[in-house]
């Protein structure tokens, strides 16, 4: 539970490339991976807390959905994650917020997923989903940029066996 | 491997069927099956939407293989069977038990029933959302039977799914086996059937079977049978009772489910429909339009109906689509209002002309005449009269008509009487000055008749145009094909439509080509006349119609009907038109072959015996010199023929048969079905040939 010295508390956050970012400690605690780290340092205002896995445009990018989201609810325990209804809706904010080319997307999925801010990388996976959702294995290809490495005899074949590949 | 688990897998083996790949590879293909080359260009050539970029997302499969896993878990069962067939690395991705948790989120997110133990998710995904048939791989398959575990089309389906006793007969079954399989209903218990519309589970008569899983069942049931091993035998049939009801169970569950979706579906259709109603309108409100002004949708016109047609789309109205229909609705509220305005308008002219209607009629009986009478003026023709139009017309008058105005036209009005009937008169008559023109007929009196018109000679035969029938009863070809008076009068009583300027039916008006003269009778009429002797230019149609059924057809082989003037003069009106018919058609298909070379005409000979040009024979049988039966020298020499030909069939049997010569140049008369005895007399007669077996185009045989 956050107290009110906590909420004006400030966090100093060190990215990859070495550049500093200095945020509310209610903003950087969005990050369950950043909340941890810091229950660990303690008290320590001065320490800055190294991001070796996030650039500093990236970071920027995640802190700024953050800030929109600082007054959202903790997020839910790790045990009810499957229960909940795995919806592919975005709130408009995030619709717009995530409106980014594709690098730029699945660094925030990656930073997401390494921060550990599950509504962020929920926000990502579902963009991800929205663009996979309802294509053909033709036009997945297409995206995907890959080629079908499947004969006509096999991508027949692969059609009737559905079964798991270990009991093949 | 433990005992224990050796008897769960003898329990799953004996209730679990082959695995689909195996019971596919044992099917048949159906007789219109996909075929492979529709397959592999398929293949070749996949359809992809161009809205697709290319490299979109490029780098999703450098992602971690969890983030994979996490984006592939908002995604519905089809996508993910989607995903793991576009190429090997996705396959092992997603075939591997290690995502199973992903399928069985998906699944949950759909609220689908959970996965029955004797499939796995992605089998069970591919049964419910796969359209394609499992044996050809045709596309779009919708009927999926859930309790055999399989999704075949149409073709692949009638001769993969057959009755128990058909694929037991096959299995050549001792008797005892196939009594007790079918008659004890072991069948129901062994094997589980299509669930077809209609089908009672335990009905063993009307049920279909996989016939791969019933020769996999059945031989293992008759491999226990024959052990000797009671126990092992029960145990099997046991655990198959199990597995097919566990498997109707599913397919219930599944049913059900997929009921609930498509009401689901269905509730957010109408949803959508009516938020887009009710956005689209609040819109028009705002734009200062009232709900008078909208088009009324309970009315079944041009402009309600596309009307509904913007308003009932499932789609939620967007800044975009309301500035590409606003344009479109606004111009349908106009014509709406439009609309709205020409019918109160009508409303006031029709009252009007109901009122004029009663005028009218009461000055026409107080002279014992009818608006029914032939050379009386409709209405409606009155109107057609400037100073009487204006008094229907002028719509910022008072509704009613002043009868100080209709009194006051009453003089014009008995012009207007006199002038209908001499324009009836001229128009009859010019309409036939014109048709023996156009046939060179040379007048050489100019007789008192003639002066008076020809519209009550014998010859002045009317039709109204526009009208085809079929009736072959002389009656109702009377009305409409014949002396002025009789077609005058089917007119009156045939000639209304819808009058758009009072909004309602009336009489429409007599145009001069409301009836026209038929140049073939005319031409029939005069030689028939001239053969018996009578003047044609000067008799009248009234004395020959006098003269009853008096005449015979002196060119038909055998006199079989007696004649009135008018039924006369039809008969060879159309022996000429069949003549006339066939000569067109036999220049056309000289010109254009209208069947290819093997149907080609092969005689040309279309004879006419009714030609009213050849004056060497007599065409007419004049009252009181003939019986019917009568035979002429070509009626003897078919006779002749006929008793020539004795019991020789010359035709193959058949119920009924076309002559092939008509047949090939399309003739009307192709379609005339006739009797072996008298295709043969039409040969002869109108082919001038002795009849062949090729002559017959038969359309139903002699079973």
């Amino acid at each position: 539970m956050s107290t009110t010295e906590d909420k004006t508390r400030k966090v100093k956050l060190v990215t990859s490339d070495n550049e500093e970012f200095e945020v509310d400690w209610e903003v950087a605690t969005r990050s369950v991976l950043i909340k941890h780290m810091l229950e660990d340092i303690g008290e320590s205002e001065e320490q800055a807390i190294p991001l070796p896995n996030v650039t500093a445009n990236v970071l920027k990018k995640v802190l700024e959905w953050c800030e929109h989201h600082r007054k959202d609810p903790e997020p839910a325990p790790e045990s009810s994650d499957d229960n909940r209804k795995r919806t592919l809706e975005i709130g408009d904010w995030d619709a717009k917020f995530i409106q980014v080319d594709q690098e730029m997307l699945f660094e925030i999925i990656l930073a997401a997923n390494y921060l550990d801010i599950k509504a962020l990388l929920d926000v990502g996976c579902k963009t991800v989903a929205n663009m996979i959702k309802g294509k053909q294995p033709e036009e997945i290809r297409k995206m995907f940029n890959i080629v079908n490495d499947f004969t006509p005899e096999e991508e027949a074949q692969i059609k009737k066996e559905n079964e798991w590949a270990e009991d093949r | 491997m433990s005992p224990s688990k050796m008897s769960n897998t003898h329990v799953m083996r004996s209730k679990a069927p082959l695995p689909l790949h195996k019971r596919i590879a044992m099917a048949k293909l159906g007789k219109h099956a996909l075929d492979k080359t529709r397959r592999l260009d398929r293949f070749e050539n996949p359809h992809v939407r161009k809205t697709i970029r290319l490299g979109k997302l490029s780098k999703f499969l450098s992602l971690p293989l969890d983030i994979v896993l996490e984006v592939a878990s908002f995604l519905q069962p089809l996508d993910l069977l989607h995903l793991s067939r576009t190429n090997t690395q996705l396959r092992s991705i997603f075939m591997s038990k290690t995502s199973k948790y992903v399928w069985k989120r998906t699944r949950e997110v759909m609220n689908l029933p959970s996965c029955p133990e004797d499939v796995c998710e992605p089998e069970y995904a591919s049964f419910v959302f796969d359209k394609d048939c499992h044996v050809c791989g045709a596309s779009n398959i919708d009927a999926w039977s859930f309790s055999t575990r399989i999704r075949l089309c149409k073709s692949c389906r009638n001769v993969n799914f057959l009755p128990a006793k058909k694929i037991l007969e096959v299995m050549d079954l001792p008797r005892s086996e196939m009594v007790e399989l079918l008659e004890d209903n072991v069948m129901i218990n062994l094997v589980c059937a299509y669930e077809g519309y209609g089908f009672e589970d335990d009905d063993i008569e009307d049920a279909t079977f996989f016939v791969p899983d019933v020769v996999e069942m059945v031989g293992r049931y008759s491999i226990l049978l024959r052990s000797g091993s009671e126990e092992r035998l029960s145990n099997f049939l046991e655990n198959r009772q199990d597995a097919c009801s566990s498997q109707c169970d599913d397919k219930y569950l599944l049913r059900v489910w997929e009921h609930n979706v498509r009401a689901r579906r269905q509730e957010k259709l109408s949803a959508a429909r009516e938020r887009r109603r009710e956005s689209i309108i609040a819109k028009l409100h705002e734009l200062g339009y009232s709900n008078d002004d909208l088009p009324d949708e309970m009315t079944i016109s041009g402009v309600s109906l596309r009307w509904a047609d913007l308003l009932d789309v499932p789609h939620d109205l967007n800044p975009r689509i309301w500035k590409s229909i606003r344009p479109r609705l606004e111009a349908m509220i106009e014509e709406y209002r439009g609309q709205l305005a020409l019918r109160s308008l009508q409303r006031k002219r029709a009252k009007r002309w109901d009122q004029l209607q009663v005028l009218y009629d009461k000055v026409l009986g107080l002279v014992n005449m009818s608006e029914n009478d032939v050379l009386i003026p409709s209405l409606q023709d009155v109107l057609q009269y400037p100073s009487f139009k204006e008094l229907l017309e002028g719509d910022d008058k008072e509704d009613d008509i002043v009868k100080s105005e209709w009194e006051a036209l009453l003089p014009t009005l008995a012009i207007v009487l006199l002038l209908h009937q001499q324009k009836i008169i001229d128009t009859a008559n010019n309409v036939v000055s014109k048709a023996l023109e156009e046939l060179k007929v040379v007048q050489t009196t100019t007789s008192d008749a003639v002066v008076l018109g020809h519209c009550a000679r014998a010859y002045a035969v009317y039709v109204i145009p526009g009208i085809s029938y079929f009736e072959d009863d002389d009656e109702v070809i009377s009305l409409r094909e014949g002396p002025m008076g009789n077609v005058l009068a089917e007119l009156k009583r045939s000639n209304y439509g819808y009058n758009k300027y009072v909004g309602k039916r009336t009489r429409t008006a007599l145009k001069e080509k409301s009836f026209r003269c038929s140049k073939i009778h005319v031409r029939a009429a005069i030689p028939l006349l001239k053969d018996m002797g009578f003047d044609w230019e000067s008799t009248s149609i009234s004395q020959m119609v006098d003269m009853g059924e008096c005449f015979g057809c002196a060119r038909c082989p055998v006199v079989t009907k007696i004649f009135t003037w008018l039924g006369l003069i039809r008969h060879f009106a159309e022996e000429l038109k069949w003549k006339k018919n066939a000569d067109k058609m036999l220049s056309r298909q000289a010109k254009h072959p209208i069947r290819g070379k093997t149907k080609q005409p092969y005689c040309l000979d279309f004879v006419i015996d009714h030609d009213v040009d050849d004056k060497d024979r007599p065409l007419v049988l004049m009252p009181g010199t003939f019986e019917l039966g009568h035979l002429n020298s070509l009626g003897e020499k078919l006779v002749a023929a006929e008793v020539a030909d004795g019991s020789d069939p010359i035709f193959r049997p058949f119920d009924s048969a076309s002559c092939e010569i008509c047949w090939r140049i399309d003739s009307d008369d192709a379609l005339t079905v006739i009797s072996p005895f008298d295709l043969k007399r039409h040969i002869r007669r109108y082919h001038a040939k002795e009849p062949q077996a090729r002559d017959a185009h038969i359309l139903k045989r002699t079973h």
